[in-house]
């Protein structure tokens, strides 16, 4: 019974008795001013039945609300304090992985003057400041001053969205290869998985790398019959067999709704019928801060990270680009965004302009990947809430 | 009318003219684009599931409905009177919207009444009901280990399979989602 401090009970004084939850244990000492029926903290040294003790005292009932939230079991027996010391090791080894791969670990502020002006996105205000969405702007700017490969653990902030899948607030692993191209960071992401599951006891639910990588027209034309994803809404539509909404022949949608509508649909539902896939090359007006496809400028060098989900379906998990290099194309596209913003009434944000500054002083070739930590975890551990893997959710705060 | 973010499990929506609760509500927001929520909600009045998806940026229309506690007075031709316990109002409920479930209507029944646009459309039991048989075969005693039914008549006409050793007059414990026999109540 050595150990930790634990939850018990004095249950008598002649001769001192307490209990905990493996049982009744007998002590030799315990401190007077303790009385039987307390309970308290029990921080027992010895062995056997020759145990003394001190005992924090406590008020009754203990344990109380915050033991039992982390000792509480799910169906498969397991506490959340189980899952948060898994989701410890995961985040040993990820860290352990790049150090050993010469990565420079860094740490950029999570109080930002721009959140970016991505069309979709919402941002959380810090006094006139806001909480960041993403370390991306930060980490280009220290790759432009010559910081080499870099890779950042961090929280990210975005508004509105909470669910199963996720919080407000929520942990990232980015990172940022010097030199490599998106093929050779695909291969990365899969070194990753192979490292933590070669030294992780817990069975992971994903089968060993490598993973099929799946162009995204491939994945329209396969699971969703659509020949040509670039087509206008209605046809994107007709061709994926979905009813346009409302009365207009377009249903009012954009092409990006549409085509997202098509996605959720039809292609996420079983994009991971046999496992995780890669999905690449996404369409040129979804590139964001990934550049064109030389051979191929109507694609982005852009891909995403697929595994099927513990539920069913699928969980986005990473989110990886052949990064931009070009400063005037980044503004270009930043200034569209701003205008989309205004046109939908959606907050307008302010340029970043020291990262676009550093952007035309010139960045190293660089591909770079965001992963949601929280989310393999949750895939590893199998559980179908973000909140099983989360300290505290926010509607436990 | 309400927004997407409002849909949370439970809530009750109209859906091509139908009222639906909520069953299960997933926001996605896949690829940094259009958010949207996935569900799976349930007809209120047929019972059945659907899977539907809202863009972000729709409006949801909510449902005017309401569960009120009602008691079984008597029925009328093609109607069941229904009492609400707190206003004492009366209320005609059609047969079809009770369907076969009539069969566990005995005199005083307090059941949930789900009303929509303020008219009566759906009857919850209570999981159990008691009712006394009126008619069925003589008990056979000592048989309770073989399995063995036979039908008994309650008090409302409806017939339920009962054990051999059950008799006439006895009252039993039903249940109502199963229209089976639980077992045997003093009264």
């Amino acid at each position: 019974m050595l150990g930790a401090p634990r939850p018990g009970r004095l249950v008598s004084r002649q001769p001192p008795l307490a209990e905990d939850a493996a049982g009744i244990v007998t002590l030799e000492h315990i401190h007077d001013d303790i009385q039987p029926g307390d309970w308290g903290w029990l921080h027992t040294t010895g062995e056997g039945t020759s145990l003394t003790a001190a005992v924090q005292k406590t008020a009754a009932p203990f344990p109380g609300e915050e033991w039992r939230r982390l000792h509480r079991t799910d169906p498969a027996g397991r506490s959340r304090l189980a899952a948060l010391r898994f989701r410890h090791r995961i985040m040993r080894r990820v860290r352990e992985f790049f150090d050993t791969r010469g990565y420079l670990e860094v740490e950029t502020p999570l109080r930002v003057p721009s959140p970016g002006v991505e069309t979709h996105l919402s941002a959380l205000s810090a006094d006139d400041w806001f909480l960041s969405p993403s370390p991306e702007f930060q980490m280009k700017r220290l790759l432009a001053g010559g910081a080499g490969s870099i890779y950042q653990i961090c929280r990210a902030f975005r508004r509105d969205e909470t669910g199963a899948r996720h919080n407000p607030e929520f942990t990232m692993l980015e990172w940022y290869a010097v030199g490599a191209d998106t093929t050779q960071l695909r291969a990365e992401v899969e070194a990753l998985i192979t490292y933590v599951q070669e030294r992780e006891d817990v069975p992971s639910p994903l089968p060993p790398p490598p993973y099929p990588r799946l162009p995204m027209a491939a994945a329209f034309a396969r699971f969703a019959g659509v020949t040509d994803m670039m087509a206008p809404a209605p046809v994107l539509l007709a061709q994926a067999g979905l009813p346009v909404p409302g009365d207009l022949p377009d249903g009012g949608l954009s092409w990006e709704e549409a085509f997202f509508t098509v996605f959720v649909e039809r292609i996420e539902p079983r994009l991971c019928e046999e496992g995780p896939v890669f999905l690449t090359q996404w369409p040129a007006p979804m590139a964001s801060l990934a550049r064109l496809i030389p051979e191929n400028p109507l694609v982005a060098d852009r891909f995403e990270f697929f595994a099927p989900a513990p539920g069913g379906g699928d969980l986005e998990i990473a989110n990886g680009f052949g990064e931009l290099l070009d400063g005037e194309l980044q503004r270009s596209r930043s200034l569209e965004d701003l205008a989309w913003r205004r046109a939908h009434g959606a907050p307008e944000y302010p340029l970043d302009e020291k990262f676009l500054q550093a952007l035309a002083e010139g960045m190293p070739p660089v591909s770079g990947i965001a992963l949601g930590l929280d989310r393999l975890v949750m895939l590893w551990w199998g559980a179908d809430h973000i909140r099983s893997v989360l300290t505290f959710a926010g509607d436990e705060l | 009318m309400a927004s997407t973010s409002d849909l949370k499990k439970n809530l009750k929506i109209l859906v091509d003219g139908d009222p639906y609760t909520v069953v299960e509500a997933q926001f996605v927001k896949p690829g940094k684009g259009t958010a949207f929520t996935k569900c799976r909600i349930k007809n209120l009045i047929t019972g059945s599931v659907l899977e539907r998806t809202w863009r972000s940026n729709e409006s949801i229309e909510l449902a005017n409905t309401e569960n009120r506690k009602m008691e079984f007075l008597y029925s009328e031709g093609e109607h069941f009177v229904f009492m609400d316990r707190e206003t004492y109002e009366q209320f005609h409920v059609e047969a079809e919207v009770l369907g076969d479930d009539s069969r566990w209507l005995i005199d005083n029944l307090v059941t949930d009444v789900l009303f929509f646009n303020e008219k009566p459309v759906g009857v919850e039991f209570p999981t159990f009901v008691e009712m006394q048989i009126v008619h069925c075969e003589p008990g056979v005693r000592g048989d309770t280990a073989t399995g063995a039914s036979k039908p008994a008549t309650l008090i409302t006409g409806a017939t339920v399979q009962v054990p051999l050793f059950v008799n006439e007059g006895e009252w039993l414990k039903i249940d109502t989602r199963t229209g089976e026999y639980v077992e045997r109540v003093k009264k």
